[in-house]
């Protein structure tokens, strides 16, 4: 199935194909999830309004999590297949990570702030999402620190593997140093924990912010492609 | 052929010591800058010496580990050895171990004078240079693995330190805690025994991934 996939031009087609539908379906989640979950939705009966934040950052610190995710299968899939789309792939992934990491983290703080009363906290939780956010910072440094870009494209790869066998252990050490954050309420075992006043509307931002995910790194590798095939010599098919 | 490796190593550090002694020196710096700039207050240093100890370790080993491969890679040595077929993971733990003793072990034979400058009994001192040994191997595995990925890479040492400190938040987070534990004289064994899982981990994940790299600086080259 990845060999399907992997041939960059049947590759463009589909993703030209999907990228519409996806639009479509990133405007209409977020259209309805945010009317939803910051309109009508309850207030909650501690935290007030503020917890409206969660439709925003639950999902987004979801889709950092999982960026580091498919880095890493990406990364798995370019060491064994050697395949260039799957290191495009890697790149389109690192950089929205990242930001996802980045935005995890202040809406936190911003919700922290009336919550705990302080913007940042040295939590488990806080800091386990910190420290991804450096991994997507090293992945992107390492992988544009050469003078040629193929040349960083296995180092990179490497290090992306290396770091997915080393973040569940920086996540159980962080947990061992220090735990305040709530613990998770949506995926635990017992069921879900959360009013379905809430849940839907928060489930309609997480399918919202998922297709925006892939609105975004689909627009980047169909760019990088783009790149490549003006950069490379014209070529005559045989 | 490995041993003479590791014996060149040795050999090449007696001839040049001011490697060694300012990787020292360096370490006893970083020491001196925390009382400098918390204050010479005893009990507040005395509550953050394995802290010290610990961020001092690091980052005087950090620049080290720049030297890890560089000079076998620009002498054409690693050529050889490509050529040659030669086991190149067997090359690359010969390595580290050797710059483990080279630059490692200089900065443990220096612990007694921090012993000295926070006040860290005697009695202590063995438990506490195990702790920071283990980690310090734990350190240069990671070391190897982003020199050995950063090698013909713009600006490779700012970029080995920027992948090599996430990586090693889980040693130092053990790392202090356990030796925070020996100096209070608790119980320490649960964080050392995850220090040493994790340098384990490492073993094995380290000398796999710096071959690799390795192997794919010298095909690109």
């Amino acid at each position: 199935m990845f060999d399907f996939f992997a041939n960059p031009t049947r590759f463009t087609r589909l993703a030209r194909a999907l990228l519409p539908v996806m639009k479509l379906i990133t405007i209409l989640c977020f259209g309805f999830g945010l009317y939803w979950g910051l309109v009508t939705s309850p207030a909650d009966y501690q935290q007030g309004d503020t917890v409206r934040i969660m439709y925003i950052h639950v999902p987004v610190a979801w889709l950092a999590s999982s960026s580091y995710f498919i880095l890493a299968l990406c990364a798995l899939f370019f060491l064994v297949w050697r395949h260039p789309l799957a290191d495009i792939g890697a790149r389109a992934v690192a950089p929205v990570g990242a930001i996802f990491a980045a935005l995890t983290l202040i809406t936190g703080a911003l919700w922290g702030k009336p919550t705990w009363g302080t913007y940042w906290v040295w939590d488990a939780r806080l800091t386990s999402m910190l420290v991804l956010f450096f991994f997507f910072i090293g992945y992107m440094a390492l992988a544009g620190g050469f003078e040629n870009r193929k040349r960083g494209a296995r180092p990179a790869a490497i290090l992306a593997l290396v770091g997915a066998i080393n973040l569940p252990i920086v996540k159980f050490s962080v947990d061992w140093w220090n735990t305040l954050h709530q613990p998770a309420s949506l995926l635990r075992s017992g069921g879900v924990s959360i009013d379905a006043s809430m849940l839907w509307p928060l489930l309609t931002m997480f399918a919202g912010f998922q297709a925006f995910f892939i609105v975004i790194v689909l627009m980047r590798i169909l760019r990088f492609l783009n790149e490549m095939k003006q950069s490379a010599p014209a070529r005559r098919a045989s | 052929m490995m041993r003479q490796v590791f014996t060149r190593d040795l050999r090449l550090a007696m001839r040049r010591p001011g490697d060694v002694i300012s990787t020292v020196g360096f370490f006893l710096m970083i020491a001196t800058l925390f009382p400098l700039a918390i204050g010479p207050d005893s009990k507040m240093l005395a509550l953050m010496t394995s802290s010290i100890l610990w961020i001092a370790v690091l980052l005087a080993s950090l620049p080290s580990f720049d030297r890890l491969f560089v000079d076998d890679y620009h002498t054409g040595f690693l050529d050889r050895l490509v050529i040659s077929n030669a086991a190149l993971w067997e090359y690359a733990l010969v390595r580290i171990i050797s710059h483990f003793c080279i630059m490692g072990l200089p900065l443990i034979a220096a612990l007694p004078i921090m012993a000295l400058f926070f006040a860290i009994p005697l009695s202590a001192l063995p438990l506490l240079a195990l702790i920071i040994a283990v980690g310090l191997f734990a350190l240069t595995l990671l070391g190897a693995i982003a020199a050995s990925l950063t090698l013909g890479a713009r600006r490779a040492s700012l970029l080995s330190a920027i992948l090599i400190l996430p990586l090693a938040f889980p040693i130092v987070i053990f790392g202090t805690l356990a030796s925070q534990a020996v100096l209070e004289g608790q119980d320490y064994s649960a964080h050392f025994a995850l220090l040493g899982a994790s340098c384990l981990i490492l073993l094995v994940v380290s000398p796999a991934a710096t071959f690799y790299a390795l192997r794919y600086a010298i095909e690109e080259r």
